[in-house]
């Protein structure tokens, strides 16, 4: 499959900065939102820079054997996991909501998603990690396991013990299964 | 199917990974079973949140810092006419006698005792760093030395010796990864696991005599099994060293003394496996 960022990728080894700005563009959404999920939206503003910094200053060294979006992904789970290492506590800020805009319909979902949020903080951020690449990111089993450098075998078990563990810790937290 | 298999392969079943005759079984499960039943429905819950959860919106601001930090390691950046504090090839000639000096300085202490006081502060910080943060522990140690991921297979291939590690070993650890590193010593292969509950393992494997990695640390040597084993205690977890046939093996990350025992029972079993298939 033909990677749609290759040729941006050429031009940003190349030092062309309009190429760094559109890859960025393609990408930083998807980054920012991976590590609001995993450190918070305190951290992650920061945390999505020194991702784009370190790929723009490592972009000599890919080689184009994945495509770009999976070593991009790389180094974003990679970054989040040593920051969520770093810090012994993290706290995940609810997202600002206009109040006008709930309803008691949407309370509910807001009640959980608030407790998804706060599950996923608490369960170890590997665990973390992959669920998000597949809940929220879609990833296949296939692009996990290029992501995270692990077999598909070890995608699967994971997202077991994610799934389980998460679930859990909602029960913990007062959802009503 | 009983409900601990069907729990084994849930999240392949539910993300549709399964094989059809494996998915006809669960599904022959899940129509008598109401808890497994209602495990599905939850997977399906857990999913709808996640889909639920909010598409944060990055800061304004963001490519613009972005953008200073890349100006800023942009060493050829046109400087509008002021006048630099070197000339450009004054200031490449003082970055490459900088260079010479500190790689002949760490070439100098890394020589002495042909090689081995580095791989000794290597492996120390390897181990120091292991019980708390075993990925950044692995990070460091290959950014010291030369180092290839690859499978068994093909360590294999590269090494003309199959490697014991397994691709299970006791109590639930499953290879993760495998790496080839250039040690001083040798070509060493590694081998990293992880348990059900992510504690890690890791297994160092090499054909050379076995070289003394574990520094000034206080050791015991026990005949585990019938192996002269060295074993050390850091952060409350266990490194021990033995050889088995033409192998030394090293593994870092063991909980008790058990559990080394086992591990050289397990590949005590391995080498005697591949010396019967050979």
């Amino acid at each position: 499959m033909t990677d749609p960022a290759a040729e941006l990728v050429a031009q940003c080894q190349r030092g062309d900065r309009v190429a760094q700005r559109e890859l960025y563009e393609m990408f930083h959404r998807q980054v920012f939102r991976m590590t609001v999920r995993m450190v918070g939206r305190g951290e992650a503003a920061d945390l999505t820079q020194q991702v784009f910094l370190q790929t723009f200053r490592g972009i000599g060294k890919f080689s184009g054997q994945s495509r770009f979006e999976t070593w991009l992904f790389r180094v974003t789970v990679n970054e989040c996991l040593q920051h969520r290492r770093r810090t012994s506590r993290m706290t995940i800020d609810s997202l600002q909501h206009e109040p006008a805009a709930e309803s008691p319909a949407h309370t509910d979902q807001t009640e959980q998603r608030e407790l998804l949020e706060q599950a996923l903080n608490r369960i170890d951020p590997d665990l973390s990690a992959i669920f998000l690449l597949r809940e929220v990111e879609n990833y296949t089993y296939d692009e996990i396991a290029a992501v995270l450098d692990i077999s598909e075998g070890t995608v699967a078990s994971r997202l077991n013990r994610a799934r389980r563990k998460l679930r859990e810790q909602l029960v913990e937290l007062g959802w009503e299964t | 199917m009983n409900c601990s298999e069907i729990q084994e392969v849930w999240s392949s079943y539910y993300d549709d990974q399964l094989a059809t005759n494996q998915r006809a079984l669960v599904e022959e499960h899940l129509d008598t079973c109401p808890e497994c039943s209602q495990s599905l429905a939850e997977f399906r819950s857990l999913s709808d949140m996640a889909r639920n959860l909010p598409d944060p919106k990055p800061p304004d601001g963001l490519w613009s810092a972005i953008e200073r930090g890349l100006d800023e390691r942009h060493l050829s950046k046109p400087n509008h006419g002021r006048t630099p504090l070197l000339s450009r090839n004054t200031f490449v000639v003082v970055v490459a006698v900088a260079v010479v000096l500190v790689s002949v300085g760490m070439w100098l202490n890394f020589v002495r005792n042909d090689g081995r006081s580095q791989m000794d502060v290597d492996m120390a910080t390897f181990l120091d760093n292991f019980s708390s943060d075993p990925a950044a522990s692995q990070q460091i140690l290959l950014a010291n030395y030369d180092h290839k991921a690859v499978n068994l297979e093909q360590a294999a291939e590269q090494l003309n010796y199959r490697p014991v590690a397994t691709q299970q070993l006791p109590n639930g650890y499953s290879l993760e990864k495998v790496y080839m590193i250039e040690m001083p010593c040798c070509t060493c292969v590694q081998c990293i696991y992880e348990g059900e509950n992510n504690e890690m393992l890791t297994v160092f494997e090499h054909t050379a005599d076995q070289p003394m990695w574990f520094g000034k640390r206080p050791e015991i040597t026990c005949p585990c099994k019938g192996r002269e084993t060295k074993i050390i205690s850091f952060n409350g977890q266990l490194a021990a060293s033995w050889s088995t046939g033409n192998r030394h093996l090293t593994v870092v990350g063991a909980r008790d003394m058990e559990q080394v025992v086992t591990l050289i029972d397990h590949f005590d079993k391995s080498v005697l496996a591949q010396g019967a298939a050979e």
